[in-house]
């Protein structure tokens, strides 16, 4: 329980005083007085605090959900190919050259969303009809599915110009744009609807984590459980991807360091997986904007710096 | 955590327990006929599971012990013929109702996440809700698996592994009980606790089993037991035998080639 305290410390801690760095300091005791500190404040660094957070919490709960799903620690939040696919949707918006908004759609936004939900689509229709549903076959489809649209976008990005090409390359690493309130009352109320799903799903998760078989042996109708799981999950991943690019690697890991820290019984793993990996996205977020400062690095490659360190630590220290 | 320490302070084992009371009457399989990519697994194939009934089954490696619990559990659909599990069609139970009725334990199972002993049983739990603290705490006390409860699932030793399934299928609450090779992975001290557990669970609680065993010597092991019966797979069919006589040693050699007895 301690432990639970001190994330929760932590997290509160953080989100506190983030907003704070940036490209320049804000000066946390004055900045009520100075007019545009509050204005940089309140319209930039705390919707985009924001952002990152849900973002980082969102890619770790549906990291953690296909770890479970396939027993499998390695799965990622992209390893059914979703993250190729909303990209590669993304890339042709970026080609075809048009621009729309409806709210807070625009064309890559909406493209990237289509077409995760397609490959999804295509993979569960593959993997029924042909797979009769077997996690392991379907695991391989994803992985297929992901090079098939890896090499569709390398095919496209041979026909783009510099310009299209530069951005899309900015796109792939992922970082928080689009930062306006309005996204992230959008990604609360995906977020809070996905955790809730997820939560009256933990016992199930629980078992499914010991294997498709066993999971059933005890009672569980795993092949309603999974459909539900992974289409909560598409959508969830889906929705993050469109708006800040495939943020590599936090799915991957930050589920890991919760297992490490609180167990893998998920009713306490759902919980510490959203506060550590929007946190650590957050943390990450900052210090790209901050190190190179005015230059931004994209959030994705300082995420997996801070992540791939802290990771291996873990793994060294596991058997102690 | 909490929930869990308190079960020690609640020694009751309610012997026998009100989830198998009644949980469990008869399991009749009829005209069961299966394929596998147009290979055929069986044909016509008839057994009767009654209350209280041990009954062992043997084969070649890959003959179908490990399907016929699969159809029975209802995970391999498509199968002809009907499995009736206490007048009901096992197709119309829920997953979780057959659980009630069922309890299995799969093959040669491999964990990887790193729960505790002790979340692993109560997971098991998952189909009977209420009753789970009450068969944690029987579990407990019957398979000695108190000094483990707090080790990793992916740490214990083989022994330890089996043990710790067997009371995991106990918690599940179900009256029949199916393992599916149990004795693997044991040394022979171990496979003899083991032995005596099951025979132990027969005796006290009149439980039903369906076992696959593999060897001679874990037939042997059961010949004294009462409401033994010992079904062999061969050739599509299952040849079933309530002792070990002469028809059965013959069976027995036809298809391994070794000597039952002297």
């Amino acid at each position: 329980m301690y432990k639970f305290i001190v994330l929760s410390i932590v997290t509160i801690l953080v989100l506190l005083f983030s907003p704070f760095f940036g490209e320049r300091y804000i000066n946390i005791f004055s900045f009520l007085y100075e007019q545009d500190s509050f204005y940089i404040l309140l319209n930039y660094r705390i919707p985009r605090i924001i952002l990152a957070f849900f973002a980082g919490a969102g890619l770790s709960l549906s990291g953690m959900m296909f770890q479970s799903l396939f027993c499998n620690v390695l799965a990622t939040p992209y390893t059914l190919g979703i993250s190729s696919a909303a990209s590669f949707g993304a890339l042709c918006a970026m080609a075809l050259g048009f621009t729309f908004n409806v709210w807070i759609f625009d064309q890559t936004v909406v493209f990237a969303i289509i077409f995760a939900v397609l490959s999804l689509i295509v993979t569960y229709l593959i993997s029924r009809r042909y797979a009769e549903g077997r996690m392991s076959d379907m695991l391989l489809i994803g992985v297929a599915m992901n090079f098939l649209f890896s090499s569709l976008i390398m095919l496209l990005q041979f026909h783009l110009d510099y310009l299209n090409a530069f951005k899309f390359m900015h796109w792939m690493f992922g970082s928080i744009r689009n930062v306006s309130y309005e996204v992230a009352i959008f990604e609360f109320t995906i977020i809070v609807f996905v955790t809730i799903l997820v939560f009256a799903l933990r016992k199930e998760l629980d078992l499914l984590s010991l294997g498709e078989e066993f999971a059933q042996s005890r009672g569980v109708n795993v092949a309603y459980v999974r459909w539900v799981l992974i289409g909560i999950g598409s959508v969830l991943i889906g929705s993050i991807v469109a708006f800040f690019g495939p943020i590599a690697f936090i799915g991957l890991i930050v589920p890991n360091i919760a297992r490490a820290i609180f167990g893998a019984v998920h009713g306490k793993l759902i919980f510490s997986t959203l506060l550590i990996g929007g946190s650590l996205l957050v943390v990450a977020d900052v210090l790209s904007r901050a190190i190179f400062s005015p230059v931004e690095l994209p959030v994705g490659i300082f995420s997996s710096v801070i992540g791939a360190i802290f990771f291996c630590f873990l793994v060294i220290n596991r058997r102690h | 955590m909490v929930k869990y320490n308190r079960l020690f302070f609640e020694r009751s084992p309610r012997f026998p327990h009100p989830l198998y009371g009644e949980g469990f009457k008869k399991l009749s399989i009829s005209n069961l006929s299966f394929s596998l990519n147009e290979h055929c697994i069986f044909n016509n194939v008839n057994i009767d599971l009654l209350r209280h009934d041990l009954s062992l089954i043997i084969g070649e490696n890959g003959i179908g012990k490990s399907t016929l619990f699969k159809i029975i559990t209802k995970q391999l659909p498509g199968y002809s013929g009907e499995v009736i599990l206490d007048g009901r069609n096992t197709s119309e139970y829920s997953s979780r109702e057959l659980a009630t009725k069922i309890a299995y334990l799969p093959q040669k199972i491999i964990f990887d996440t790193p729960y505790t002993v002790l979340e692993m049983l109560a997971m098991s739990g998952y189909s009977n809700q209420k009753e789970t603290e009450g068969l944690i705490q029987e579990a407990l006390n019957l398979f000695q698996i108190e000094e483990i409860m707090h080790k990793k699932i992916t740490q214990l030793s083989g022994g330890e592994m089996q043990r710790a399934l067997l009371a995991s299928t106990y918690v599940v609450g179900g009256h029949l009980m199916l393992l599916d090779e149990p004795f693997s992975f044991l040394d022979p001290g171990q496979r003899r606790r083991f032995f005596e557990l099951i025979v132990r669970l027969h005796e006290q609680q009149k439980r039903t089993f369906f076992l696959v065993v593999n060897s001679l010597e874990e037939i042997m092991m059961f010949k004294d037991v009462e409401r033994l019966k010992i079904y062999v797979i061969k050739d599509t069919q299952i040849a079933s035998f309530d002792e070990i006589d002469k028809n059965f040693s013959k069976l027995f050699y036809d298809i391994f080639g070794v000597k039952v007895g002297k």
